[in-house]
């Protein structure tokens, strides 16, 4: 949603590219590249946080009969589910992404231009 | 003789919201290299309209245009970019620069898009334009930090980076005040008779009008006078 709005406070220069010369594929490619780079990073910062938050609950002591061999929380550090978090950061900013990026690309720049 | 920059042959023009209207009529006139034109005529006779088409932005028309000898019709929207990038400036009627860059990038961007130099390069004609039109101690201002008769200046230097065949002008002097209106026609005489530069500027400013080199008047979407 965040990036619908922004491209809504865009369009004026959506209209400046496009009169100077970016096609609309152009444009799109720059709307999409910022919703990877906000996707691949935000991807990033959520790994390093969620990883240091289980390190912090690992420490938890967890104490049961059921299970003699463990002290502490039990987490699970299987690589799988780090990639399926990155993996799904990037797509749900590309997918936010895709449909305002296909606005940007059909906006009319004389539309924008003229209704001044 | 001197080639046409710019021909348009029976253009046509209609809206078709709500119901039909022809806006333009036949519309038929060629630019020599280094003119400085100006299309006149009342509100609504259809002169931004016949702009947006020479600019090739707008593709919904009847007729024949060409820029630099090349026929446009039939061209994809990616090769009419690129002819906008190469071929034309475009100055609006309000300075449409973009905020988040400083002047020297603005400036700078339809030199980066169109590639043919380096970044140094575009760089040093930037500021070449700048010069030219005496705004180079801005250039490192974000573009929202400058007046407007700066900006549209800025907005000049822009249209010339890639050295086009003809600067299109929507209404420039429109939004500024007589004093930076007498800078921007000083500034596009300077360009047509010094640089040889062709100009194309829309206006209802018939004072700015009666001192170009030649005047094209529109009547409800027909050429009366050229």
């Amino acid at each position: 949603m965040r990036i619908m709005f922004w491209i809504n406070e865009k369009v004026d220069s959506i209209a400046i590219l496009k009169a100077t010369g970016f096609s609309g594929m152009d444009v799109s490619l720059i709307f999409i590249t910022i919703a990877l780079v906000i996707g691949v990073f935000g991807g990033a910062l959520g790994l390093v946080f969620g990883f240091g938050l289980c390190n912090l609950i690992d420490m938890v002591p967890f104490d049961t009969d059921a299970l003699p061999t463990i002290t502490t929380y039990p987490i699970n550090y299987d690589l799988r589910y780090y990639v399926i978090a990155v993996i799904f950061s990037i797509a749900a900013t590309y997918f936010a992404g895709y449909f305002p990026y296909r606005k940007a690309s059909k906006i009319d720049p004389v539309e924008i231009i003229r209704g001044k | 003789m001197e080639k046409n920059v710019l021909e348009a042959k029976a253009i046509s023009k209609f809206f078709h919201d709500p119901k039909t209207v022809q806006v333009l009529t036949d519309v038929t006139f060629d630019l020599k290299a280094g003119e400085f034109t100006s299309i006149i005529g009342k509100s609504g006779c259809g002169k931004s309209t016949l702009l947006y088409i020479l600019s090739t932005m707008d593709t919904d028309y009847e007729g024949e245009l060409y820029i630099d000898g090349e026929f446009l019709g039939d061209k994809t929207e990616a090769h009419l970019a690129h002819v906008r990038n190469a071929k034309i400036g475009f100055v609006f009627q309000f300075h449409y620069l973009l905020n988040e860059f400083n002047v020297l990038q603005n400036v700078m961007m339809p030199g980066l898009k169109l590639g043919e130099l380096t970044a140094a390069e575009i760089e040093h004609n930037a500021y070449e334009k700048l010069k030219v039109l005496g705004i180079q101690d801005e250039a490192l201002k974000k573009a929202n930090q400058i007046s407007g008769g700066q900006k549209q200046r800025v907005a000049i230097a822009r249209a010339l980076i890639n050295d086009p065949s003809i600067i299109m002008a929507d209404e420039p002097t429109g939004n500024l005040d007589h004093k930076n209106s007498e800078i921007v026609f000083e500034i596009f005489k300077e360009l047509a008779e010094e640089y040889k530069q062709s100009l194309l500027v829309v206006t209802h400013d018939t004072d700015f009008a009666n001192r170009t080199h030649r005047i094209i008047e529109l009547l409800d979407g027909r050429v009366i006078r050229q």
